[in-house]
């Protein structure tokens, strides 16, 4: 399942409300996404604070520049992730370091306890990162790393093929194969 | 699209297809909305952690103190589609030089394009999820019927079934239904990796005297599961030994791949 096949018509009536000026529609949408969103928030920062500044960030631009949410070049869910995810690595970068990407699991694993005791509505994002955590156990471990260096680390091509000490054209064909296997596998599992 | 979406072209290669994007090829303009959900997805696969309420709260007083009256509502065309873009376009020119009562009308044109492309993208939207539906519907029926095939194979009179052990991979099995009174079999299988890209699993029948007869093809699920239903040929003789290979795409006549699973009838 790609973020597209998430896409549901309340997400999208949710965006038309909070357009039209209804804030009990941001709270749902904070509900329903909230703790994907703060994921990646923090999975990008690797600070907890920082992290929830930048979800306050997102979901007041949600809210006033609506305008910007166009139906057209992808779902709700996507444009969220995408803008967590780019506001993440705006305010990493406004802060003058890099955090390096997580070689061990233990801050995925605190994030893990964090989420435990979450409520049972979000069982079904629980199930939604299964989903996707083992589409991409099934990349080859190049694909893998290259993506994630791509998404998380807001790296360019050339960066990750730095980062990585592999050639430029091995890091592009990773990265162009690593996102085609992962749709394919993603469109496989619905 | 996807080196695109993953800041992973040469500025060139980028301006170059952001220029064309920005003329409003329709088919590139989803392959991007395509490419960029991919490319989203790889956020999805975190845990996710439940915010603190507070977070929502600071949220709502932001917006209180920044608070604008009479917001305008949205206003999602920038992106507007060929067809609604001229509209408006041709709409604007000549608003200027109409009459009060005509620009009343250019208005309601405006407007009525406004709403049409909004239409068109949550239709295109609802399209492409209808479609994803369809495809699962064919798959879950594909599914049932391949299952009903199993259970009339194991009603069959005379059936056996035949256990092969996963010999390319080591946790991957498989049970063979063999009902050849009825002409049926079915191959149920667990813990196979999916084939590479170009590549499929065949199933062989191998008789007695060393004949190997194609049974057909398949793949294995993300899960590793795969079912597939087979008739057993008319005149095939003792069964031997059943095997799965892996061979390139659409199958071959005798095997040459590696020999993933393999049962020999005891």
């Amino acid at each position: 399942m790609s973020a597209e096949r998430e896409q549901s018509p309340d997400d999208l009536a949710l965006m038309d409300a909070i357009a039209a000026g209804d804030r009990s529609a941001l709270s749902r949408l904070f509900d329903r996404h909230g703790p994907v969103l703060l994921a990646v928030c923090r999975r990008v920062l690797n600070d907890a604070d920082e992290a929830d500044d930048v979800l306050v960030d997102v979901l007041y631009e949600v809210w006033a520049r609506s305008d910007r949410f166009d139906p057209a070049r992808g779902n709700p869910l996507t444009y969220l992730v995408t803008l967590a995810r780019s506001r993440s690595i705006d305010r990493r970068r406004s802060l003058g370091a890099r955090p390096p990407l997580r070689s061990d699991r233990s801050a995925e694993l605190a994030d893990r306890a964090a989420s435990a005791d979450g409520p049972f509505q979000h069982a079904q994002a629980g199930e939604q990162s299964t989903r996707v955590r083992r589409a991409l156990a099934d990349l080859d471990d190049d694909q893998r790393v290259a993506l994630e260096c791509a998404f998380f680390d807001g790296l360019s091509h050339t960066e990750v093929a730095a980062k990585l000490g592999k050639p430029l054209g091995t890091v592009k064909t990773s990265i162009r194969q690593g996102l085609i296997r992962l749709r394919q596998i993603l469109r496989m599992d619905q | 699209m996807p080196l695109y979406v993953a800041d992973a072209m040469d500025a060139a290669e980028r301006e170059g297809l952001r220029r064309h994007l920005a003329a409003g090829c329709v088919a590139c303009v989803g392959h991007l909305a395509e490419a960029t959900a991919t490319f989203a997805s790889v956020g999805l696969g975190l845990d996710p952690v439940v915010p603190s309420p507070d977070l929502l709260r600071r949220t709502l007083d932001r917006i209180d103190r920044k608070a604008v009256p009479g917001r305008p509502a949205s206003s999602r065309w920038r992106w507007a589609a060929p067809a609604a873009a001229a509209a408006l376009a041709a709409a604007l020119a000549t608003y200027a030089a109409v009459t009060r009562h005509d620009r009343a009308a250019v208005a309601q044109t405006v407007e009525e394009a406004r709403f049409n492309y909004n239409n068109d993208a949550r239709a295109m939207l609802l399209r492409s999820a209808l479609a994803d539906r369809d495809q699962t519907v064919d798959q879950l029926r594909s599914r049932l019927a391949a299952q009903q095939q199993v259970v009339d194979a194991l009603r069959a009179p005379g059936v056996r079934v035949l256990a092969l052990a996963g010999v390319g991979q080591k946790d991957a099995s498989a049970q063979l239904v063999w009902a050849p009174t009825a002409g049926r079999s079915a191959l149920l299988v667990s813990r196979l990796a999916p084939p590479h890209p170009g590549r499929t699993y065949e199933l062989w029948f191998i008789t007695a005297d060393q004949k190997a007869v194609p049974a057909g093809t398949f793949t294995a699920d993300a899960g590793g599961s795969a079912v597939l239903t087979a008739a057993v040929p008319p005149g095939l003789g003792p069964l031997a030994v059943a095997a799965v290979s892996d061979e390139p795409a659409g199958g071959t006549a005798s095997p040459t791949g590696q020999i993933q699973l393999a049962g020999k009838v005891p």
